[in-house]
């Protein structure tokens, strides 16, 4: 007991390394612990609320209104609702909007719906919602309370009917509603009247001990929709680990965790290279303890205890800043309405998991054992007698013999030299900054290519979704798509394709797409890196990115998962295309028949993707503007369209977003190794205390011993670029291969560009400049003569 | 065995390439309860005569017995357990803890040499009042003369009851009235039933003990 209250003492009385580590502690807890607990609250948020709106099985289709009936003898259903969710259009002067509908019934299953206005009270009454990524309708178009509409339906069975209807609420929330940014909410007759005597949807929720068998409660379930002949178009099973939005976010939030996690390492680098300042200095008292008898265990007691109650102090502010920190950021930085915030919050809570909590501890424990090891190990190391008899100063070890230039320089050469611990300290601290910043550059980088790739890859200037609004069709929409753009003006070439929708086509719980070529050229839209387009069944063509992800080249066969079917299928050919961050199949016609067991006639008749590459000088938007006239002022379909220049915009604001949140991370790194790299040289001042007051009586200044310091930095900037970019390289790759499901697989390239990037040079300077004054100030406060008086 | 004996022991130290020959086939023995001076000048040996009796170093050559143990046959762990219990050390530059006030430096001893925990506190009190400062328990070293430091590394040295007491030039940095009163400490711990082997360079002071041991260059000398 005696010698954990000695050690205690340390904790107060060397303040230096208190304060270091307990500072350092605590911006690796908040940086990377915040970070964490915004994870899980943004996987836990997005899966508690599909389970709100969806349940957990949610079955798509057109089911008789009493479909909760069917439902009810299958063990483990807790609850069964039908879903009353449709789609139509608004018109607003001349301009048209796709929007979803929906009514009250929808609606209190949502979690977050904040609402200025009211209920509809009658069927000429709506309210315009709109998602959390849904902004105004367009720059001029801002539907208020008051406004009148009028709304195109196209109901399931029967002709398009169009509704005048005055907005008596705006809201907005969360939920994409069917999938769309904008709904309307109408009065529940209004719905009926749409729908007739369906629903569209039903969401059945379970008891939660059962949850562990949704595979199977589902499989029932569908098989009651199967026997029942009922028209299922698509099927969702909410497990938490397999939701692609969960997935989609968790793999997100990897692109933030990951190069922080990388500020943890500095935690043992600071222990280790302080602790073992403090027992070099203190080699004597070392000695003295083990004259004494003092075991290994009593060592460690006395030099690595201090070292966790310091961890303790810095793990227990830092846990105490999490929860309001990662609010913080999760309201101003990620909600970023406040409103949509408070209610979500409130609803659902923000939560700190236990285990994540105990994972961010231990991790710092483990961090401060593996640190405090170093030092006990010299500690056990040293010689009883050697230590006693010495007269010296300060050094342990004979020091490193060579140097060159001056005799002043060498001095702080030799230092460095002679000393692993402060050297490995150094360049590990240097290291793991240059890595980080080389890594967050190689992601910058990547991302700037997938900009430029489809500034000056991809042909197309403009693409169209186009899908038909009602079931019966008076006319093919292959003909109608042909009439429209075959010798339109101004169109180079196009391409019409037929897609599906897919979750976890590759086995990664991505969201993709399956797609096939209807008419047309399809380097247009899938411009081929190597290879050739698919004539075949099993051929296939992939995106470069999948294919640098998994390794995979021309020849090589990949398996991909449709529903419980499992596929082998080869690839022929790589493509430069990211559409969907790279998940997708480009296959055959009749490939994609047989994948999705529909007739090859039936492909590209309901819905249909669009590429058109147009010649030089056409106004994309206005040509834009005309197609989607064309069809919709003709066809019962629903036309959306995108231009590369949207496209282009989108990534860019992807891009600049992503960048602006490495360099929140980069501030955080960058403060930890500078508190690192402070630290290492502020205890080694103090470890050498009695040799530096020699020093100063010599004739040493305080600035010619600051600079000294510095120098040894600037000499082990060469040493670590070598660690830096194998930090960097391996960073970036892990963060490549974390976040690829939401933004796509980034290749790390150009590493020595990343490394010799001018932000290095800038922030090195900084780091220089900040370690020099505070050299310089702990130097001006020694007392040379008190200390020489003592030795 | 109730002596202590050194038999033709040698001590080599390697420095680098260098080789110092601190011990040359050095032999004597101590009764029990004898109060012994090692005299010598700065580097004739002496200190790592006192090293090697305790246990911190091995000889080169030669063995040495403590009260019927073969110390130069111990393994790591087995001389750390016979230190604990049987040897107490005093340095020239009395290295106490200084994160341990007086009295806890003592009872650290006493805690590792595996005294009973109800009755370390009145022992370590016991050996300060002994060596003159029981009103100084609870001040830091910092907060110690150099005299009253020694005084408490005497204490913290008879805190585990050893037979053996060690003390290296125990008076090198201290004024006259301070060296002599260190002296007769040992002296007392002599009275205690301790063997006690006291290493300086002062000749005047060698007179408080039993018998004189002179060494020079490594060699005893007659």
């Amino acid at each position: 007991m005696t010698i954990v209250k000695g050690s205690l003492r340390i904790v107060w009385r060397k303040k230096i390394e208190t304060v270091s580590i307990i500072f350092l502690i605590i911006v690796v807890v908040v940086s990377y612990g915040s970070l964490v607990v915004l994870s899980d609250n943004m996987s836990e948020h997005a899966y508690r609320q599909f389970r709100s709106s969806l349940g957990d099985i949610a079955l798509f289709g057109l089911f008789p209104e009493n479909i909760s009936t069917y439902f009810e003898n299958i063990t483990g259903v807790k609850s069964v609702s039908p879903l009353y969710v449709w789609y139509g259009t608004i018109s607003l002067g001349e301009d048209n909007y796709p929007v979803s509908l929906a009514d009250k019934r929808y609606v209190d299953r949502l979690t977050v719906f904040q609402l200025n206005g009211r209920f509809p009270l009658n069927d000429s009454e709506a309210i315009f919602y709109t998602s959390i990524t849904g902004g105004p309708l367009d720059q001029d178009t801002i539907l208020d309370i008051g406004d009148n509409i009028t709304m195109v339906y196209f109901p399931p069975e029967g002709r398009p009917e169009s509704v005048e209807l005055k907005i008596v609420g705006v809201a907005k929330g969360f939920a994409h509603i069917g999938g769309m940014d904008y709904a309307l909410i109408v009065d529940e007759d209004l719905m009926d009247r749409v729908l007739g005597d369906v629903v569209t949807g039903v969401g059945i929720l379970l008891y939660d001990d059962k949850l562990e068998e949704i595979d199977n409660i589902a499989e029932r379930a569908i098989q009651v929709v199967e026997d029942e002949n009922f028209f299922l178009f698509f099927k969702f099973i909410n497990k938490k680990e397999r939701n692609p939005v969960v997935v989609l976010l968790e793999s997100a939030s990897t692109i933030l965790t990951i190069p922080i996690s990388v500020i943890l390492f500095l935690v043992p680098v600071l222990v280790a290279s302080a602790g073992s300042a403090l027992v070099i200095r203190e080699v004597k008292i070392v000695a003295t303890l083990k004259s004494m008898g003092m075991g290994r265990g009593g060592i460690f007691k006395y030099y690595g205890f201090p070292w966790l109650v310091r961890g303790a102090i810095g793990l227990a502010i830092g846990l105490a800043l999490v929860p309001r920190v990662s609010e913080y950021i999760y309201r101003e930085f990620l909600v970023r309405d406040s409103e949509i915030a408070d209610i979500l919050i409130n609803t659902l809570g923000f939560i700190v998991k236990l285990d994540t909590l105990f994972t961010i501890v231990s991790y710092i424990v483990i961090l401060i054992i593996i640190g405090a090891l170093v030092p006990w190990l010299i500690a056990t190391k040293v010689d009883i007698v050697r230590a006693i008899s010495s007269t010296g100063l300060y050094s342990m070890s004979t020091p490193y013999r060579g140097g060159l230039g001056f005799v002043k320089i060498r001095i702080f050469i030799r230092d460095v030299i002679s000393r692993p611990w402060k050297l490995v300290g150094l360049i590990l601290s240097i290291s793991i900054l240059w890595g980080s910043i080389a890594a967050l550059n190689m992601e910058a980088s990547g991302l700037n290519d997938v900009y430029i790739l489809y500034q000056e890859e991809m042909d197309f200037d403009t693409s169209f979704t186009v899908s038909t609004t009602s079931y019966i069709l008076f006319k093919d929409l292959i003909d109608i798509s042909i009439e429209v753009l075959s010798g339109r003006e101004g169109v180079r070439g196009y391409a019409i394709f037929d897609r599906m929708i897919t979750i976890n086509l590759f086995g990664l719980n991505e969201v993709g797409q399956l797609i096939t070529l209807v008419e047309g050229d399809p380097s247009v839209a899938f411009p081929l890196v190597k290879g050739r387009y698919p004539n075949d069944y099993r051929e296939v063509v992939i995106s470069r990115n999948f294919a640098a992800y998994k390794g995979v080249d021309i020849g090589d066969y990949i398996d991909v998962y449709l529903d419980e079917e499992v596929f082998n299928v080869k690839v022929v050919g790589i493509s430069f295309s990211r559409l969907n961050n790279g998940y997708y199949l480009f296959v055959d016609k009749n490939q994609y028949s047989r994948m999705l067991h529909i007739e090859v006639e039936e492909i590209g008749k309901r819905e249909q993707i669009i590429y058109v590459d147009l010649e030089d000088g056409v106004d994309v938007e206005l040509f834009s503007e005309e197609v989607k006239e064309a069809y919709e002022n003709n066809y019962p379909v629903s036309v959306e369209y995108v231009t590369k220049e949207d496209l282009l915009d989108r990534l860019r604001m992807i891009n600049n977003f992503i960048v602006g949140l490495n360099n929140g991370i980069l501030f955080a790194i960058f403060l930890a190794s500078l508190i690192s790299l402070s630290s290492i040289y502020l205890v080694d001042l103090e470890a050498k205390t009695k040799e530096l007051s020699i020093m100063k009586a010599l004739g040493f200044s305080d600035s010619m011993v600051a600079l000294g310091n510095i120098i040894q930095i600037l000499l082990m900037i060469l040493p670590s670029s070598i660690p830096s970019l194998v930090i960097g390289g391996f960073l970036a790759d892990l963060i490549s291969r974390s976040g690829a499901q939401a933004i796509g697989y980034l290749e790390p390239s150009k590493p020595l560009e990343a490394l010799l990037d001018v932000n290095v040079a800038l922030i090195f300077l900084i780091v220089i400049g900040v370690v020099y004054i505070v050299n310089l100030l702990k130097l001006r406060k020694m007392n040379v003569v008190k200390v020489i008086a003592e030795i | 065995m109730d002596k202590i004996v050194v038999d033709k022991v040698s001590k080599i130290y390697e420095i680098g390439k260098v080789k110092v020959e601190a011990l040359r086939n050095v032999s004597f023995t101590i009764e029990k309860n004898e109060f012994i001076s090692l005299v010598g000048p700065s580097g004739s040996g002496k200190s790592t005569l006192i090293y090697l009796l305790g246990g911190l170093d091995k000889p080169t050559s030669g063995s040495i017995n403590v009260f019927g143990v073969e110390i130069t046959s111990l393994n790591g762990s087995e001389i750390l357990k016979w230190r604990r219990r049987n040897v107490g050390i005093v340095f020239q530059f009395f290295h106490l803890i200084p994160t341990l006030t007086a009295i806890e430096n003592v009872v650290l001893a006493a805690e590792l040499a595996g005294i009973p925990k109800s009755e370390r506190i009145a022992r370590a009190k016991e050996l300060l009042d002994f060596v003159g400062l029981g009103d100084k328990l609870n001040r830091f070293p910092s907060e110690l003369s150099g005299g009253e430091q020694q005084r408490v590394a005497i204490a913290r040295a008879l805190a585990g009851e050893p037979s053996l007491i060690l003390a290296d030039e125990p008076t090198a940095n201290l004024d006259y009235s301070n060296k002599i009163r260190i002296v007769e400490l040992l002296k007392k711990a002599k009275d205690l039933g301790k063997t006690v082997v006291f290493a300086t360079h002062d000749v005047d002071l060698a007179r408080y003990s039993d018998r004189v041991i002179k060494i020079r260059d490594g060699v005893l000398e007659d």
